[in-house]
């Protein structure tokens, strides 16, 4: 150490600050930082030390993680060599994680690089020094722990009582001043999802409707220029959708639900509704993908670009595997390719078939993992398969097509003599349940028409209505169930009140 | 299968007097009536409209005739499937005149069966029943109608427990 000219000692500064408060300041924490160290080093001068020219300043990051761009830029010179001494203002600016202080340490140990926290003086060189250091540490962490506790409870707290405290802002609300204001004309549209769901009962019939209506999901504007949102609704986000007691006024934390301070969009009634029909409809047959057994996970794809996934039906105790494109899977039908539906079995045979031959491929090798090794992506269309070969096919261009065909199922017609007309399916099922309350009530199975119309949920009013049907004349009843009614005739035409008399019903009906 | 609608009895001036009756009569007489013609107690559910529609049903029939015992059946068996199945699609009968073909793919070879008013005429033989023909096709037992796409769709098992 007695040299007279001491090697000189590179150091690299590294600055930090939390948040973003104050960081507009000519003269700010991170400049105070630096000068702070600079003025250390400087003091140093006699024993070599001089600063690096870079900047290595974390403006606006936390210390709970290394995820930071200049500490690890920091972290890529230290490998390099290029630096000797990491000079900090005090040692949480580095890391409030023992955790991550350990690998930090282990990092500059590598290297023989010591640090030094300008404003705590103290040594890692010696057991004492690291054992302080440790101590400081523990308690950095415990305080960043600490402050991040403090801002969940007041986060609970708050919900509880009901108030908002940000995030996304639900379609139908509008963040103003930090409270969720109904925004008038998105409210409607999710009135419309709520009321068009209990009358439609099906997410598939639900997004064709809505995007017939030309709903979407909202459109959220982001800081920088861009949006999120304002595309047509698949199933997922719908089922979140009506799934969000948000729209009943009320806020959630760890999945409770409070009154919350916003007004509510959609009544009590209709949102029971929806969660009744919503739990109806749950699949209870749901089998991993991973179990599923389908080789193309992921792989195949119709012709106009849907990724296909793999289902399965299951008929007399068998499962019949499937891959159906994900067009339909978000009910919409008519964005799939030529293709749709094809059977696994069916498809994955002919793929490990064709490329067996093609690309000779040993005996030896299991079916299973011929995909696998072989495939990296297949595209199927009406006639062929198109695929593309990882580099373990070793072939010159990665591209193979395999003729293909859909397996036509066994197919039955009718060639008709002549045009035949067919019976009317709303006329009959009107009549044949006409028929089928009547008896109920014959039987007296019901002892008001209020309490059938309360079994079949329909309004009594209406079910008083059609049971008129049962008493049309035979006539008319023989022509609607074997189709022979006149063609202008529909349930529409038939008169709310329906004479008695059978003549002057056919009179009226045209028979 | 079953031609034209029953062609109308003339009125019978007797019948019609009696229905405009039962327009304007009172429920205690309507009661009543009910009991004469149809020999039952009236529902407990019937109020006056559905005791004179029952009742000038009853009548009419009696005076006119009813339904042809085919459509009745008919009726029957729909009005039984959908007891079962309120809210599932009643399967309707497919009419199919004599002279029309039906044709069917099975396992890649296409079978023709012409429409007799007799029965199913099938290479050369008349059938009185598609099943018979359509099990000789498939070599397993087979519900004719159903081989032969008369009914829309099969129906699904239903799933019990799952």
């Amino acid at each position: 150490m007695a040299s007279n000219a001491p090697k000189t000692l590179r150091c690299a500064i590294y600055t930090r600050k939390s948040t973003e408060h104050g960081l507009e300041l000519e003269f700010n924490s991170l400049d105070a930082q630096r000068e702070a160290c600079e003025s250390y080093i400087k003091s140093q001068a006699s024993l070599g030390w001089k600063a690096l020219p870079q900047l290595y300043d974390d403006p606006a990051f936390s210390g709970g993680n290394l995820e930071r761009p200049a500490l690890q830029r920091l972290l890529k010179d230290i490998d390099a060599g290029k630096v000797d001494v990491v000079v900090v203002y005090k040692i949480d600016r580095l890391t409030r994680s023992l955790a991550d202080f350990a690998k930090l340490v282990e990092a500059f140990d590598a290297r023989s690089i010591s640090f030094v926290a300008v404003t705590q003086q103290f040594n890692t060189t010696t057991s004492m020094g690291r054992l302080t250091l440790n101590v400081l540490l523990s308690f950095a962490q415990f305080e960043r722990e600490l402050s991040s506790e403090r801002v969940r409870d007041k986060v609970a707290a708050s919900r509880r009582k009901g108030k908002w405290t940000g995030g996304t802002v639900p379609l139908g609300y509008e963040a103003r001043d930090k409270k969720l204001v109904i925004n008038p004309a998105e409210a409607e549209t999710v009135r419309i999802i709520f009321r068009r769901y209990v009358e439609l009962q099906s997410f598939g019939r639900l997004v064709t409707d809505l995007d017939k209506r030309g709903i979407v999901t909202k459109r959220r504007n982001t800081k920088v220029k861009k949006f999120n949102g304002g595309i047509p609704f698949t199933y997922g986000p719908l089922a979140h959708f009506l799934k969000n007691r948000i729209y009943l006024g009320e806020t959630g934390h760890g999945g409770k639900w409070y009154p919350g301070e916003h007004k509510p969009i959609v009544d009590r009634k209709t949102f029971d509704k929806v969660q009744e029909l919503l739990a109806a409809g749950v699949n209870k047959r749901r089998v991993k993908r991973s179990d599923s057994g389908a080789l193309l996970i992921g792989k195949l794809f119709d012709d106009r670009g849907n990724a296909m996934s793999p289902s399965f039906s299951s008929k007399n105790g068998a499962r019949y595997r499937f891959y159906v494109s994900s067009a339909i899977l978000r009910g919409r039908k008519t964005a799939a390719g030529s293709v749709a539906r094809v059977s696994a079995t069916d498809i994955e045979q002919t793929l490990i078939n064709a490329l067996r031959q093609r690309l000779k491929i040993d005996q030896a090798v299991l079916d299973a993992d011929i995909i696998g090794a072989y495939v990296a992506r297949a595209e199927l269309s009406s006639r062929a398969v198109k695929i593309n070969t990882t580099p373990a096919a070793k072939i010159r261009s990665n591209k193979l097509s395999i003729p293909w065909q859909v397996r036509k199922p066994s197919s039955a017609s009718v060639v008709e003599a002549n045009d035949e007309r067919q019976p009317d399916a709303k006329l009959v099922q009107a009549i044949v349940r006409a028929h089928a309350w009547l008896r109920d009530l014959q039987n007296m199975k019901f002892d008001t028409a209020e309490a059938l119309a309360a079994s079949v949920k329909l309004h009594p009013k209406l079910v008083r209505q059609e049971l008129r049907y049962a008493f049309l004349a035979p006539a008319i009843k023989e022509a609607i169930l074997t189709g022979d009614q006149p063609s202008a005739l529909s349930l529409a035409r038939i008169p709310k009140n329906l004479p008695l008399a059978w003549s002057k019903q056919c009179r009226t009906l045209g028979f | 299968m079953t031609q034209a609608p029953s062609s109308m009895k003339p009125a019978d001036p007797a019948v019609e007097a009696e229905l405009d009756r039962l327009a304007t009569a009172p429920i205690v007489e309507l009661r009543k009536r009910y009991r004469e013609v149809l020999r039952t107690d009236p529902p407990k559910a019937f109020g006056p409209d559905l005791l004179r529609r029952s009742i000038a049903h009853r009548i009419q029939e009696k005076a006119y005739g009813g339904l042809s015992g085919p459509t009745k059946r008919l009726l029957d068996q729909l009005v039984k499937a959908m007891a079962a199945k309120p809210n599932g699609r009643l399967e309707l009968p497919r009419r199919i005149k004599p002279g029309s073909e039906l044709v069917r793919t099975w396992k890649g070879k296409t079978y023709r069966v012409v429409v007799r008013p007799d029965g199913f005429a099938y290479e050369g033989k008349t059938y009185a029943g598609l099943s018979e023909i359509a099990s000789l096709i498939a070599g397993s037992n087979w519900n004719g109608p159903r081989f032969f796409g008369l009914r829309s769709k099969p129906e699904k098992a239903e799933d019990h427990g799952k």
